[in-house]
């Protein structure tokens, strides 16, 4: 029993080792995200030199990317999975996905806008 | 026009060809024959000339056609610029009311082994449950929500009280009826018979939820629900999903118990609202105030953070002016779609009697936690078709209830995910409980739990 008591943060810590491990770079990462990096990659001019003195040093820091919008089924992978497992789009029609995803608003406290677009993704591909 | 030339050729191409084949046959024409021929080839000029007059006629109606038809599209084109798009008519998309049923049904195996010589239980079904919840969306700013239980439970165990009482009971209970009202993005009133948000196991806890079939035991030190009102809400921080969530609320709180004998005793359940009187004496009356402030910081979908203070206060017996209080902080981390971690801290305070019919005066401190840690084996990328649906759990909790029993209990066991809403679960329970309420036996429970 002892052991037992004593083997759980053994068993949580190499939990989250295998999580850490095994977890893919980016498991939802939306399309736009790589067409936007892809296009900025190509923006840059070849022929652009680095300035010398303080400017160069101000380049040196991380640019600052202005946030991305998150879509409807990120807001929906990352509000609704944590708690349950996935639900299908199809599973409601779309007024039932309504009343659902207002029941949800507030049992879980999402921000109104977010559900809003969470419901717009489920509402596309539901049963009516 | 064609038929004419057609004509026409026809009639030169006889005249040659009788020229050039009978060349000596003019003279032996009679004027019978050739008053023939003549009317002949006068009767077809008197066609040819119909059917040009014909012609010309279709010609014209043709114009007109043409003509109406370049109005027509003329004016199609006027509407389609006009024309607003009009959404696919869709009933049940726009209606205003909506009743929809969601909820759960569980039935679950239990068998407990005796400790050092106690007795258990015999392994049976020992529970079968349908929670259905009922939503009710008046329009799209009020919701009229209520979850009830309707619950076999076999296998109970007499008590000193109840000493012939055994086998199965069927209980009806409501678990919580609410309404919402969204004032605004950031503001919703609640009111009614509330899940309580001290931590988040009571709101987000429903039994296909949950991995681990039972409760965390230190849930028993706190009330689940609370009759009153809330105003809760989201404030979202810029576009990467991270949000503060706030609740704040008053309920009538934890109570003494309904009766002369134990009127004295705490009932988290909250008995409120009567007064005290010989037949049932209840020391409360003033509600209890709570509140819960929250932070959610998801960096990327399936990787989040979150973290949550909750408190509780009020007076469960304002004769004698003994207050009930409770502060909890619960956590909730995902790294990565498979592994989850997540639990809470309780600790509550309550005055008692002086001196306390059980020994116990002053104010009592009953506190505990969990954590509980799970891993989808799909993270494993074995690609297998069993292994690949299934969870491992493990989760440890303790309680101390402040009079004298320690509890630690180790739960390891997993969930298998028949469909996305279909669980098998099933868990071993070691206890290691010591005092005058220990728990003295182990258990383990299997599970078949559905969410609809």
């Amino acid at each position: 029993m002892k052991l037992l008591f004593k083997l759980t943060p053994l068993l949580i810590a190499l939990s989250i080792f295998l999580a850490a491990s095994r977890a893919p770079a980016d498991t939802t990462a939306p399309k736009s995200k790589s067409k936007d990096s892809e296009s900025a990659t190509n923006a840059a001019p070849a022929s652009v030199t680095a300035p010398s003195g303080s400017e160069s040093k101000k380049d040196d820091k991380p640019e600052t990317k202005p946030e991305k919008k998150l879509t409807g089924e990120e807001l929906y992978t990352i509000n609704c999975n944590r708690c349950h497992a996935e639900r299908y789009p199809t599973e409601f029609t779309s007024g039932q996905w309504k009343t659902v995803l207002t029941h949800m608003r507030v049992r879980a406290n999402i921000p109104a806008k977010q559900a809003k677009e969470i419901l717009k993704y489920l509402q596309e591909d539901s049963g009516h | 026009m064609k038929t004419r030339s057609i004509v026409l050729a026809g009639v030169t191409a006889g005249c040659m060809i009788g020229m050039v084949l009978f060349p000596n046959t003019a003279a032996a024409v009679s004027d019978e024959e050739f008053n023939a021929l003549k009317n002949q080839v006068q009767e077809m000029s008197q066609k040819v000339q119909t059917l040009e007059k014909t012609n010309q006629q279709d010609q014209q109606q043709i114009q007109q056609l043409k003509q109406q038809l370049g109005e027509t599209q003329t004016t199609v084109q006027t509407v389609a610029a006009k024309e607003q798009p009009v959404p696919a008519p869709s009933s049940a998309q726009d209606a205003k009311h909506n009743f929809t049923m969601v909820g759960d049904a569980e039935v679950a195996y239990v068998s407990q082994h005796g400790q050092n010589g106690s007795n258990g239980k015999n392994g049976s079904f020992e529970l079968a449950d349908f929670a259905p919840i009922f939503l009710y969306r008046a329009n799209d700013n009020i919701l009229f929500e209520a979850g009830f239980d309707i619950r076999l439970n076999n296998n109970d165990a007499p008590t000193a009280a109840t000493p012939t009482v055994g086998g199965s009971s069927t209980s009806v209970s409501m678990s919580f009826a609410q309404l919402d009202y969204m004032y605004n993005d950031y503001v919703t009133f609640v009111a009614g018979d509330m899940l309580l948000p001290l931590g988040t196991y009571s709101e987000r806890g429903a039994g296909w939820l949950n991995k681990v079939p039972d409760d965390p035991l230190v849930r028993a030190i706190l009330p689940g629900t609370g009759v009153g009102a809330q105003v809760r809400g989201a404030v979202p921080l810029g576009e990467s999903g991270q949000s503060i969530t706030y609740a704040i609320y008053g309920v009538n709180g934890p109570s003494s118990t309904d009766s002369s004998a134990a009127s004295g005793s705490l009932d988290l359940g909250g008995n409120v609202g009567m007064y005290n009187s010989a037949f049932a004496p209840n020391w409360h009356s003033d509600p209890s105030g709570g509140a819960r402030i929250g932070w959610f910081f998801p960096w990327k979908p399936h990787y989040d953070l979150e973290l949550g203070v909750a408190g509780q206060s009020g007076e469960w017996d304002n004769t004698g002016g003994r207050n009930w209080s409770a502060g909890v902080v619960d956590a909730a981390l995902h790294i990565s779609p498979y592994f989850e971690l997540k639990g809470e801290y309780v600790n509550t305070w309550y005055d008692t009697e002086f001196p306390g019919a059980n020994g116990f005066s002053g104010t009592i401190q009953p506190h505990g936690w969990w954590i509980q840690g799970a891993y989808k084996l799909s993270g494993l990328q074995w690609e297998l078709p069993f292994i690949n649906n299934a969870e491992l759990v493990n989760r440890y909790d303790t309680l101390n209830d402040g009079m004298g029993t320690l509890t630690d209990r180790y739960t390891v066991g997993g969930v298998y995910y028949l469909t996305n809403t279909l669980q098998f679960k099933g868990c071993y329970e070691f206890n290691r409980s010591v005092g005058p309420a220990a728990i003295p036996f182990n258990d383990y429970i299997l599970e078949l739990s559905y969410g609809f």
